[in-house]
C-alpha cells in the first residue's frame, strides 16, 4: 500500500505531508490544489496548516480511503493531530448539545465550597458559573462591570479542585492588573499571591498576571511557564487579540493557546469593529474551529446587520453573557447643571465660534474634516472649560487623540490678550462650580471624582483650586511604576484609604478599565465632555458597578457652558448613549467598541457629531 | 520529414554559420534566458524538418486526449508528429491562421532548439506546411546547452507574453497553470506573471484536481477535452461549491461533484445544472424516474421511459464497502465513503460509453444502447432540474399553491394541443395517455375536496 508521511512544525503549527513512493500524482494533485506545495519540492511535499488540516480531515480521510492510501504519522504529528482532533470532536458535541452542558446550581455551590472561593456570587454569576464549569473553555462576554473577574476565579478554583488545572495564568491590559490583585484577596481564602508575571513563585500557588505586550515580548519565557504544570489561561478584555493570526498579540496568544489546558477569555465588547473579530476568540478556546462556527456572512468586508445575530445563535453553546439590566444597579442620577459663561470667557468664546466659522464647510472628504473638527472641538472645549488653555496646547500627558499645538492667533488680534490676561481676570465659572460641589460632599463625608480630558485642567484644579481637598490625581503623565513619585496605584490607593484625600481628579483615558471605586465614592463631576459616548460610559463604570452597597444612588454631574459647545456635545451623547444602552441589554453579541487603554477612540466619532458642530459654529 | 536527427542538427548548424557570413543586417530575436536578456540568431528552415513540440500547452489536452496518445511517448517518430500535426489542425482558429499566413507570410520568428524542436510556432509550422511544403519556417536558435527544464519556461514565458485566455481552450489553460506549478512557479508568482488573482490561479488547480478526480473514477473513456466547450462556467461554480462543501460536509461534496458531473456529460446546460444540489437525487430525480417510469408496460421503446422505470435498481448498484486504511484513525473522521446512488448511475453511464451499450439491471439481460441512455439520462435530469427550480421559486412563496396550479392548467392545455397532433400517428400509445389521465383525475378530484374543507 502506497504511503503518505507525516510529521509537525511546532513552530509554524503546520503538518508536512511527503509523498510515498507509489503515490499516484492524480491523488497528489487533489492534496496540492487544497494544500499549500512546498515551494522547494512542490511535488512531493505540501504543507497544512493546523486549521486547514481539521476543516478538512473528513475529506482528507475520505480521500485516501478512496484512493487506499495510508497516512503514516511521526509521534510528534500523531499527537498534535489527535489533540486537535479531540478538540473538534468536543466542540461538535458541545454545539449539537446545545445548552444541556451547564451543571446545577445547587452542585455549584456545592462544588464552590470545598474551594478557596469564600464570597458569595450573585444569582446570574452563578447562572454563567455553571454553565462554564460545564463547558472545557470557556468565553464570558457579559457588559462591563458584572463581575466577570470574580466568576473567573470562581471557575478556576472549581477547575483546581477537581485536578484539572494546578494554576492561573492572566493575560490582561496593565490597567485590570489592580482588579485581578484586589479580587484575588476578596474571593479567595487564603488568598494566593497574585502577580506580575516573573517574580518568583511563592508557597500556596500563584496567579500570574501578564500583559498582551510582554506575551509577545517573552513569547519563550511565558510559553515555557504555561507547559510546565497544568495551566489555566485566561484572556482578559480578549477582544485585544481581534486581529489573531495575523496581529501580534493575537498570534501570540493562539499559539499559546495549544499549551493550555483549560482556556477563558473574558470581554464584554467580543465584536468591536466587525463580526469576525469573534473568530480569533473562538480559535483560543477552541483551536480551527472559529471559521467554522461563524456564518460565512461574516466574513464579507460589509456585512449584513443581521449576521452578528446569526452568529450569536451558532455560538450561544459556548459563550455566557450578562446583560446591563441583570446587574440590577439602580440607575444613576444624572445632573446636568448649565454654569454661565464668565464675561471674559463670553468673549474668548464667541471669538472662537467667529473665527472657525469659516471652516465649517461641508463640501470637503469627512476624513478630513474629521482631523480637523478634531483640531477645533479641542479648542472649544477648553474654552468652555478653561479659556487660559487655549494659548498653551496639549499636554505631552494627554492621550494622543487630543494632541494639538497651542491656537495660532495672530499678533495683532485682541484675543491675544483675552487668552493671555484670562486666569488673571477670571476663574472659569466651571472650577468654581465644581470646587463647590466637592466641599458640599466633604462636609456630608463624601469623596467625589471629578473628570476631565485635558490634563492641564486637572493639574490647574489640583493646584490651584481643590488643593485643600488633598486631592488624588491620574493621568497619563502619573506613572504605572516608579521609585520617585506617587504612582496611578498609589494615588488610587490613597483615595480609597486616606480619609483626607476628599477628591480623586483624573482623565477617561488613564483610567478607562479595570479600575473600581463604587465602594468609595459615589458621586461623579465631569468638566468636559466628548462627543465620544463609550468614553462616557467606561468611566461612569468606575463607580457605578456591580457590588454596589443596597440603597446607595450614584450620582453624575455635567457641568455644562451655557451657549458652548458643551450643549451639542450633550445632545449628541444622550442620543449616543440611548444606542449603546440598548446594545448594552441586548443577549446577543452586539457590534460596540469600548475605549482602552491603547486606543481610547477619537474625540468625534461620526458625521452627524459633524453637521451639528458645523451649525453651531455657524451660529444656527 | 524523414531525415535523421543527426542530418537536421547538421542543417541547423550550416544555416548558422551561413548566417554569420552575412553582413549585420541579418534578422534576430531578443528573449530573456537564463535570467538575462539575450540575442537569438533567426535562420530559415525547412518546415518539413522541424520538429513538432508534444509538450505544446496549446495542445496538450488534445494530444493526452487523444485516441492514439501511447505513440506519443516518442514523439520524435514520425507517428508521434503526425498525431500533432493532426491535433493541431483540428484545433478552433486553425483555418483562421492558415488564411492569414497565406496573405500576410510568417512575420514573427518561432523559436527552435538546436536539435530543430519547435518550442513555439508549432501552429504556424503545420499551417506553413499546409500551405506550401517545400517552404521554409523563420526560427531563432536557441543556445547550445539548453535544458528541456529552460525550454519548457521559455515556452511558458513566450505564451505567456500572449493574450492568454483567449487563445487557449479551457483545459489547455489548467494544464498550462499546472505546468508552471511543476516548475516551482509559486500561485503567487503565477499570479504575477498573468496578471491575476492568487485565488483564481488557486482555482485552476482546483479544478484541473476535480477533473483529474472525475476521471479516475470514470476511467480512460472520460476525456481531458471532454470539459472544454462550454464547461468553464459550470466547473467554476462546482469548484466553488466544493471547496465550500469539502470543509462542512464533504459527503455532500462528493454527491453534488457526482450529481453535477453526470448532468455535465449528459450535456444538461449551465442554468440547469445549478439547480443541481448534493440531494438532488433524492430529492427531485428519484420522483421524477417514478412518475416518468410509470408510463404502461415500458415495452414501447428502450428510451426515456425504461431507464426512468428501472432507475432504482440503477441507483442500487454499484454500493462499495469501506475499506480499512492505515493511519486514518488519527484523523478521527466519521470512517467510510458515503455513497449515494448517484455514483452507480456515473458508473453506469461510463459503463455504457466503454462498451457501447450496457444492461439494464431487474430486466433480464436487456441492453441499452449508450446513445440511447446518454438521452434518456439527459431527459429524466432536465425534466428533475426544472422541477428543482420551480419549486425552489415556488416555495417560498404564498402563492406558491396557486402557481402551481396554475402551472398544471397550462401544462393540461398544452397536452390536449400536442394529442391533437400525435394521435394522428399509427405508433402512438393511446393506452399510455389513457392511464395517464386517469392519474391526473385522482390527483385533481383529491385536490378538489381538499380545497372544498379550505
Amino acid at each position: 500500500m502506497s504511503s503518505l508521511y507525516i510529521d509537525y512544525d511546532v513552530e509554524d503549527f503546520a503538518f508536512r505531508f511527503c509523498r510515498g513512493s507509489d503515490v499516484p500524482m492524480e491523488f497528489w494533485i487533489q492534496l496540492a490544489s487544497r494544500f499549500v506545495p512546498y515551494h522547494r519540492d512542490p511535488e512531493n511535499v505540501v504543507l497544512v496548516s493546523v486549521d486547514e488540516l481539521l476543516q478538512r480531515r473528513t475529506w482528507l480521510s475520505q480521500l485516501c480511503q478512496r484512493w487506499n492510501i495510508s497516512l503514516q504519522w511521526e509521534d510528534s504529528a500523531r499527537d498534535a493531530v489527535g489533540q486537535f482532533v479531540n478538540l473538534s470532536v468536543e466542540f461538535d458535541q458541545v454545539r449539537n448539545a446545545g445548552e444541556e452542558t451547564s451543571v446545577a446550581h445547587f452542585k455549584i455551590g456545592d462544588l464552590l465550597e470545598a474551594t478557596r472561593f469564600a464570597g458569595q456570587l450573585r444569582g446570574f454569576q452563578l447562572r454563567d458559573l455553571s454553565k462554564l464549569v460545564g463547558l472545557l473553555h470557556g468565553a464570558n462576554y457579559s457588559v462591563p462591570g458584572a463581575g466577570k473577574t470574580a466568576v473567573a476565579y470562581a471557575l478556576h478554583e472549581i477547575e483546581r479542585h477537581q485536578g484539572r488545572v494546578d494554576q492561573l495564568v492572566v493575560i490582561a491590559p496593565l490597567s485590570a492588573f489592580g482588579s485581578w490583585i484586589d479580587e484575588g484577596k476578596q474571593w479567595l481564602e487564603p488568598a494566593p499571591a497574585v502577580q506580575p508575571f516573573g517574580e518568583p513563585v511563592r508557597e500556596g500557588g500563584t496567579v500570574a498576571l501578564i500583559n498582551y505586550q510582554r506575551v509577545v515580548s517573552r513569547f519563550d519565557e511565558v510559553a515555557k511557564h504555561v507547559s510546565k504544570g497544568s495551566t489555566h489561561l485566561v484572556l482578559d478584555e480578549a477582544h485585544r487579540i481581534k486581529r489573531g493570526w495575523s496581529g501580534e498579540w493575537g498570534s501570540a496568544c493562539l499559539r499559546l493557546a495549544y499549551l493550555a489546558e483549560r482556556r477563558d477569555v473574558l470581554t464584554g465588547t467580543p465584536a468591536p469593529n466587525h463580526p469576525r473579530d469573534l473568530e480569533p476568540l473562538v480559535d483560543f478556546c477552541w483551536p480551527g474551529q472559529g471559521r467554522r462556527a461563524l456564518p460565512e456572512g461574516a466574513f464579507d468586508p460589509h456585512p449584513l446587520p443581521t449576521v452578528l445575530a446569526e452568529a450569536s445563535v451558532g455560538l450561544k453553546p459556548f459563550y455566557v453573557r450578562t446583560t446591563k439590566d441583570e446587574l440590577g444597579l439602580p440607575t444613576p442620577e444624572i445632573d446636568v447643571i448649565e454654569v454661565p459663561c464668565g464675561p471674559l470667557q463670553s468673549d474668548i468664546y464667541a471669538a472662537l465660534r467667529h473665527r472657525f466659522a469659516g471652516r465649517a464647510a461641508l463640501n470637503r472628504r469627512q476624513e478630513v474634516q474629521l482631523a480637523e473638527m478634531g483640531r477645533i472641538i479641542m479648542y472649544l472645549l477648553e474654552a468652555a472649560s478653561n479659556p487660559a488653555l487655549l494659548a498653551s496646547g496639549s499636554s505631552r500627558d494627554d492621550p494622543e487623540a487630543f494632541h494639538h499645538p497651542p491656537l495660532e492667533i495672530p499678533n495683532d488680534s485682541r484675543l491675544v490678550d483675552l487668552i493671555s490676561n484670562y486666569g488673571r481676570h477670571e476663574t472659569p465659572p466651571k472650577f468654581v462650580e465644581v470646587a463647590k460641589i466637592v466641599a458640599a460632599n466633604r462636609d456630608a463625608g463624601e469623596k467625589t471624582l471629578v473628570w476631565s480630558n485635558f490634563v492641564r485642567n486637572l493639574e490647574w484644579l489640583a493646584n490651584r483650586v481643590l488643593t485643600a481637598m488633598n486631592p488624588a490625581v491620574i493621568h497619563g503623565g502619573v506613572p504605572i511604576e516608579s521609585s520617585a513619585i506617587p504612582t496611578r496605584d498609589e494615588e488610587i490607593a490613597r483615595f480609597r484609604n486616606d480619609s483626607e484625600c476628599w477628591v480623586l481628579l483624573a482623565n477617561p483615558a488613564a483610567m478607562a478599565e479595570g479600575i473600581s471605586l463604587h465602594r468609595e465614592c459615589n458621586h461623579a463631576v465631569y468638566i468636559d465632555r466628548t462627543f465620544n459616548a463609550g468614553q462616557f460610559l467606561q468611566s461612569q463604570d468606575r463607580i457605578h458597578r456591580l457590588g454596589l452597597p443596597v440603597g446607595v444612588n450614584t450620582t453624575i454631574t455635567i457641568l455644562m457652558s451655557v451657549g458652548t459647545v458643551d450643549e451639542i456635545v450633550d445632545r449628541r451623547v444622550e442620543e449616543k448613549v440611548r444606542t449603546l444602552s440598548a446594545l448594552m441589554q441586548d443577549q446577543g453579541l452586539p457590534e460596540m467598541t469600548l475605549p482602552d487603554e491603547d486606543n481610547y477612540g477619537p474625540p468625534i466619532d461620526n458625521d452627524v457629531d459633524l453637521e451639528e458642530l458645523f451649525s453651531h459654529l455657524r451660529g444656527s | 520529414m524523414n531525415i535523421t536527427i543527426e542530418a537536421r542538427r547538421q542543417t541547423i548548424q550550416s544555416l548558422l554559420k551561413a548566417r554569420q557570413a552575412e553582413s549585420g543586417e541579418a534578422e534576430t530575436l531578443p528573449i530573456q534566458w537564463k535570467g538575462k536578456s539575450k540575442i537569438l540568431p533567426v535562420i530559415l528552415f525547412p518546415v518539413t524538418d522541424v520538429l513538432l513540440n508534444n509538450n505544446s500547452h496549446r495542445i496538450r489536452a488534445n494530444l493526452e486526449s487523444h485516441e492514439m496518445a501511447e505513440k506519443l511517448n516518442d514523439p520524435h517518430t514520425l507517428e508521434a508528429q503526425e498525431v500533432i500535426e493532426a491535433v493541431i489542425r483540428d484545433q478552433p482558429g486553425y483555418d483562421d491562421l492558415l488564411e492569414n499566413l497565406r496573405i500576410e507570410g510568417q512575420r514573427d520568428a518561432g523559436v527552435m532548439t538546436v536539435d530543430g524542436v519547435l518550442i513555439n510556432a508549432n501552429r504556424r509550422a503545420v499551417a506553413l506546411r499546409d500551405i506550401d511544403p517545400k517552404s521554409y519556417i523563420k526560427v531563432a536558435i536557441l543556445p547550445e546547452d539548453s535544458t528541456p527544464e529552460e525550454e519548457i519556461r521559455l515556452e511558458l514565458k513566450l505564451q505567456m507574453q500572449q493574450e492568454f485566455k483567449q487563445s487557449y481552450t479551457f483545459t489547455n489553460e489548467l494544464l498550462f497553470i499546472e505546468d508552471l506549478g511543476k516548475q516551482r512557479y509559486s500561485t503567487a508568482q503565477i499570479a504575477k506573471e498573468l496578471r491575476w488573482k492568487e485565488q483564481e490561479v488557486q482555482q485552476h488547480q482546483q479544478m484541473l484536481a476535480i477533473i483529474r478526480d472525475l476521471q479516475q473514477r470514470c476511467g480512460p473513456s472520460l476525456k481531458l477535452i471532454a470539459f472544454d466547450e462550454n464547461r468553464r462556467e459550470i466547473m467554476i461554480e462546482l469548484n466553488k461549491k466544493l471547496q465550500q462543501l469539502e470543509r462542512t460536509d464533504p459527503r455532500a461534496a462528493e454527491r453534488l461533484l457526482i450529481n453535477r458531473a453526470v448532468a455535465m456529460f449528459t450535456d444538461v446546460g449551465y442554468e440547469l445544472i445549478r439547480e443541481i444540489d448534493e440531494d438532488f437525487l433524492p430529492n427531485h430525480l428519484l420522483d421524477m424516474a417514478e412518475e416518468m417510469g410509470a408510463v404502461g408496460d415500458g415495452e414501447s421503446s428502450l428510451g426515456t421511459n425504461l431507464i426512468a422505470k428501472h432507475f432504482p435498481e440503477i441507483v442500487a448498484g454499484g454500493q462499495d464497502a469501506a475499506t480499512d486504511v492505515e493511519g486514518l484513525d488519527v484523523l478521527g473522521g466519521e470512517a467510510g465513503n458515503y455513497v449515494d446512488g448517484s455514483n452507480a448511475v456515473l458508473e453506469f453511464y461510463f459503463d455504457s460509453m466503454r462498451d457501447g451499450s450496457v444492461e439494464i439491471p431487474g430486466t433480464n439481460g436487456m441492453r441499452c444502447d449508450k446513445e440511447v441512455l446518454h438521452y434518456a439520462l439527459k431527459d429524466l435530469i432536465i425534466s428533475a432540474a426544472v422541477e428543482a427550480r420551480e419549486s425552489r421559486r415556488h416555495d417560498n412563496d404564498l402563492n406558491a399553491p396557486m402557481n402551481y396550479l396554475e402551472e398544471a392548467r397550462k401544462k393540461v392545455k398544452k397536452a390536449r394541443e400536442r394529442l391533437d397532433r400525435a394521435k394522428e400517428d399509427s405508433r402512438f400509445n393511446a393506452g399510455d395517455y389513457q392511464l395517464k389521465m386517469r392519474r391526473l383525475a385522482n390527483d385533481v378530484k383529491e385536490a378538489h375536496d381538499e380545497a372544498k374543507q379550505l
